[in-house]
């Protein structure tokens, strides 16, 4: 029984997160294939190829990859003839869109959202913004999943797999798709990133929070915001951090002005360490924090960032 | 044009949930419901081109057992100009699939252009419905809309892409899911309220649809996450710092 993985891309990068799912794959069953598309280059097939426990990759030539609708994808993965029990794709990213398209092809309900797979082949996943834990048995014959990639460790480097090359994607979607130009990113991904900084309301101003970006440039750390922030216009809509934003992995987020409420919580559930900052004692942040500093914020950036310049 | 909303009744997102003593469900009894906030999300942009003449028509569909009505006055409220209840009996919720499925028939019925609905509901933060409706539909699917705007015969949207914003068009007929960043609902007065009880509302039996149930995913159990240890309060930036270097998480 074979997974399918849909592997999650951008321009010429294979994004951390099919490492990820990858690893996941793995705890389901032992033969992982993973789809790419690709351009004439394959050199995103040969970063797949790459990860530990993949056997295949299936390689579909594109010429623009970015701006393949999610419905031509799910129409070209190959069907459970061809000896697939389970597809993968990434709760963010295009295997949101594509698994349950694919599920709907099939006549078939997907199962999305997954945290946590267990031995006996049950799966988690939050709800009520990850104050309770679901548990779902999925007896069917072909299984759809996403899962939320921040739970899974990514896989590490193996030896290359062999490359298959499929016929190329057929571009005859109703939908088209467009770009902005990819502005340089300086800053590390939030997804992918070590160590992630966050503002919140408590930090007052969009100055406050232009600073909170030197700070996660002395610790070369990705940039986050509570839903708050970007509604003040403080951050972009892509820098959110929450239930309905980026949910993330790093080994130490440090969240500073922010309460902790629930929606936002949800998106650092794995989190290895969290440090909250806030005036208030009673935020909610505190008691899902491992350090905690009660403290005016506009007061703690500054010495931060002093003891932090004497590093680097 | 005729847009479709469905809208979707859920515990409101800022309780304080808890287990049900019995299991397998959160205490919902004398617990606030709201409108979902996704859901309500797509009905004020739909409502904003219903009031704009871009549609001729908005009609709102829940499925639910009698308390579902309440999400379906509000959407009346909102501009709506019409709605149907789909009753189901409160034991028995349908899956995402299923509702798919109960859509599809309807639109048969109603033949809208475009049908509209969050892009997840609060609860499960599922994202299932939207595109399995299209999928069984062969209509386009516009998932997590931030913007949305109606142009030449089709939609145009942008949504997030692992970051980045990408920008989608497509002919109607479609479907689209919509995010918060889409739009903000606008308070409803009392004349709105009021003038919604004269619009029509109409009930029939969701087991009327004759919707197959299909195997999938199914929930066993329902528990708290483990609780997270006590945290470690410093007095000032570099304690902080030091604790962090000790461990090893900072350089």
């Amino acid at each position: 029984m074979t997974v399918l993985v849909i592997a999650e891309t951008e321009g010429n990068l294979l994004l951390e997160t099919t490492a990820r799912l990858v690893a996941a794959a793995r705890r389901i069953d032992s033969g992982v294939h993973v789809l790419v598309i690709d351009d004439e280059a394959q050199s995103l097939s040969d970063a797949a190829r790459r990860l530990a426990g993949v056997d295949r990759v299936l390689s579909v030539p594109c010429r623009t990859p970015d701006l393949l609708p999610a419905d031509t994808i799910a129409a070209l993965l190959p069907r459970p003839e061809a000896g697939y029990a389970v597809y993968l794709g990434a709760d963010g990213g295009r295997g949101r869109q594509v698994v349950p398209l694919l599920a709907a092809s099939l006549g078939l309900a997907p199962l999305t959202g997954v945290s946590a797979i267990a031995e006996d082949h049950h799966f988690e996943r939050p709800v009520h913004a990850g104050a309770l834990i679901e548990r779902l048995g999925y007896d069917a014959p072909v299984r759809l999943l996403t899962v939320r990639t921040a739970a899974f460790s990514p896989v590490g480097p193996a030896a290359p797999c062999p490359i298959e090359t499929l016929a190329p994607a057929a571009l005859d979607s109703r939908i088209t798709l467009t770009r902005a130009a990819a502005e340089p990113r300086n800053r590390p991904e939030l997804e992918s990133a070590r160590i992630v900084v966050a503002g919140g309301r408590g930090l007052g101003s969009r100055d406050n929070f232009d600073r909170l970006g030197e700070l996660a440039d002395r610790l070369d750390a990705a940039l986050g915001a509570s839903r708050v922030a970007v509604d003040m216009g403080w951050a972009e809509n892509s820098a959110q951090i929450g239930q309905t934003g980026r949910q993330i992995a790093p080994e130490l987020y440090i969240a500073i002005g922010i309460s902790g409420a629930p929606q936002h919580l949800a998106g650092i559930r794995e989190a290895r360490r969290v440090v909250a900052i806030n005036r208030d004692a009673e935020a909610p942040i505190f008691r899902h924090a491992d350090y905690g500093l009660v403290a005016d914020v506009a007061q703690v950036l500054p010495q931060l960032l002093q003891l932090l310049a004497a590093k680097t | 044009m005729k847009i479709l909303v469905l809208v979707r009744r859920v515990i409101d997102p800022y309780v304080v949930v808890r287990l049900a003593p019995e299991g397998g469900d959160i205490v919902r009894e004398q617990q606030p419901h709201t409108l979902n906030p996704f859901d309500e999300v797509a009905l004020a942009s739909a409502a904003r081109l219903r009031r704009e003449d871009a549609a001729s028509e908005l009609v709102a569909l829940a499925i639910g057992p009698d308390r579902a009505a309440d999400t379906l006055r509000t959407a009346l409220a909102m501009g709506a100009d019409r709605a149907i209840h789909l009753l189901t009996k409160a034991e028995a919720s349908p899956t995402p699939i299923e509702i798919a499925a109960a859509l599809r028939q309807i639109i048969d019925e109603e033949q809208p252009a475009l049908v509209t609905m969050g892009k997840q509901g609060s609860e499960d933060d599922a994202h299932e419905t939207a595109p399995l409706l299209a999928g069984f539909l062969g209509w386009s699917y516009l998932p997590d809309a931030q913007a949305m705007a109606m142009e030449a015969g089709g939609v145009r949207t942008s949504f997030d892409l692992n970051g980045a914003i990408v920008r989608a068009f497509a002919p109607l007929p479609c479907v689209v899911s919509c995010d918060l960043q889409l739009a903000a609902a606008g308070p409803i007065g009392l004349a709105q309220v009021m003038q919604a009880r004269r619009k029509p509302l109409s009930s029939r039996p969701f087991s009327d649809l004759c919707i197959e149930p299909r195997p999938g995913p199914k929930r066993i159990a329902l528990s708290q996450p483990p609780a997270h240890p006590p945290c470690r309060l410093v007095a000032d930036a570099g304690e902080l710092v030091a604790a962090l270097q000790a461990e090893g998480v900072l350089p």
